[in-house]
């Protein structure tokens, strides 16, 4: 603004700089915007300096032991020496309550049947995985249908095997670290500051955000919440052994849920990815093709809900998608990621190396 | 005064811009916390702290300029009738 009234006495003129083109002081406009979001971007993806150390251990402690051997070695019967058994074997054994994780009365003895669009398939005595290539109208998907006999199967890894923010690698490469039989991409935890953390039984972030949450429980039950229904004490008390704050959750009580909680934009269709839960032990990833044209346009959320009802999970929960989404089986990754994919925070995954 | 309100100018308009390009990449992945992370929150706080002083500091320039403006209102008044009693004749 020009006043008469703040000129100098005498020739004003001479007491005042031109004034800068106008396109010059937009462009400088411009400079600064690109220089705050540019340290903005700093701060917000570098890897950030603090301890990697969970904050307090859930379930398990820091035993290498399953749940059922831990149960086994409380036993005072289990843990006394043979000979001493002998003499203790004219009573009768009671029948033996399986420990919560142990889900070895479900999972199955007998041989897969085969089924059509079957990828691959694994199987031993804690694992068995069927990876399934699907259609749907616009999309092409990859279904894993795991069975676990222990809790403990059911794995997660950080990129870099170190918690943090900023710290990201490709899912394939993560998988192929742990030489995990089957995986997908997770939650992306560290891009977000407020999102709880629990990985394999140790609570590494007790914030909450904004996101709907996913619990699996130690006894096998998973179980999504809205952010404001969810309660971190109560699942600490209940025995949560992961965690993923990304959603929303997919399933409200065996329907497809009325309202996202999310933008209009993520509901549209994109590549995705989403784990889905049957029963304590039985269990499922998704990982949804898309933005690529006549192969696979991707699911709406709608979709995806529909999808993982039609699969009969009775609980579901829709993980990082996009250029995140991926699906990684005994090292090979079998669905096809936008642009090849992107490094990650975390990935959940089956078989293979058991968490530190 | 005008310098420091100039810099103040840009700074917000710089500020905007910012969070303009925030608030649109929020809908693309809302988890990405690009509203919600601790850097964010620092830049509205200097966002808001910015706004607030040049607020205040366009108030009161504002005001200041509306009682220069007021006084040499009442200064020509009293010179018009300092000029007017200078024509009127002599008192006895």
């Amino acid at each position: 603004m020009f006043r008469d009234d703040k000129l100098p006495k005498g020739n004003s003129s001479m007491h005042h700089k031109k004034p800068l083109p106008a396109l010059l002081v937009v462009l400088l406009d411009l400079l600064g915007i690109g220089a705050m979001l540019g340290i903005f971007a700093l701060f917000l993806f570098m890897p950030q300096s603090g301890s990697d150390q969970p904050l307090q251990s859930i379930v398990f402690g820091n035993s290498a032991a399953p749940a059922a051997e831990q149960a086994a070695a409380a036993d005072p019967l289990e843990s006394t020496p043979p000979s001493d058994t002998a003499a203790v074997s004219a009573t009768p054994e009671p029948t033996p309550t399986p420990a919560p994780g142990d889900f070895s009365a479900v999972f199955p003895v007998d041989e897969p049947e085969e089924a059509v669009g079957v990828v691959g398939s694994y199987a031993d005595e804690n694992l068995r995985v069927t990876v399934s290539e699907r259609h749907s109208e616009d999309a092409t998907y990859f279904v894993a249908d795991v069975w676990i006999r222990n809790i403990r199967e059911y794995k997660t890894a950080f990129a870099n095997d170190r918690f943090g923010r900023g710290l990201y690698e490709m899912p394939s490469d993560i998988a192929i670290r742990q030489n995990a039989v089957v995986a997908i991409s997770g939650d992306t935890y560290g891009s977000n500051s407020q999102s709880v953390v629990i990985r394999n039984g140790n609570l590494y972030r007790d914030s909450i955000g904004t996101e709907d949450v996913c619990i699996l429980y130690a006894d096998g039950v998973m179980e999504s919440y809205t952010a404001v229904d969810f309660d971190l004490d109560a699942a600490i008390a209940r025995g949560a052994y992961q965690s993923w704050a990304f959603g929303p959750k997919l399933i409200d009580n065996g329907e497809i849920p009325a309202s996202y909680n999310t933008t209009d934009i993520i509901l549209s269709h994109n590549p995705r990815s989403a784990i889905g839960y049957y029963e304590p032990g039985h269990y499922c990833l998704v990982v949804v093709d898309g933005r690529q044209g006549d192969y696979s346009r991707g699911m709406t959320m709608d979709e995806l809900s529909q999808a993982m009802l039609d699969l009969g999970c009775i609980d579901a929960y829709n993980l990082d998608g996009g250029q995140s989404a991926m699906m990684v089986f005994q090292g090979q990754v079998v669905s096809q990621p936008y642009k090849g994919g992107r490094a990650i925070s975390d990935i959940i995954y089956f078989g293979g190396n058991d968490p530190e | 005064m005008r310098k420091f309100r100039s810099a103040l100018s840009h700074i917000g308009i710089i500020f905007s811009g910012v969070f303009l390009t925030l608030v649109i990449l929020n809908r693309f992945n809302p988890s990405m916390g690009f509203l919600t992370s601790m850097v964010s929150q620092i830049f509205i706080l200097v966002y808001c702290l910015t706004v607030f002083v040049l607020g205040v500091a366009t108030v009161a320039d504002n005001r200041r300029y509306a009682a220069r403006m007021h006084q040499r209102e009442e200064e020509a008044e009293r010179w018009k009738k300092i000029g007017t009693n200078a024509r009127r004749p002599p008192q006895r």
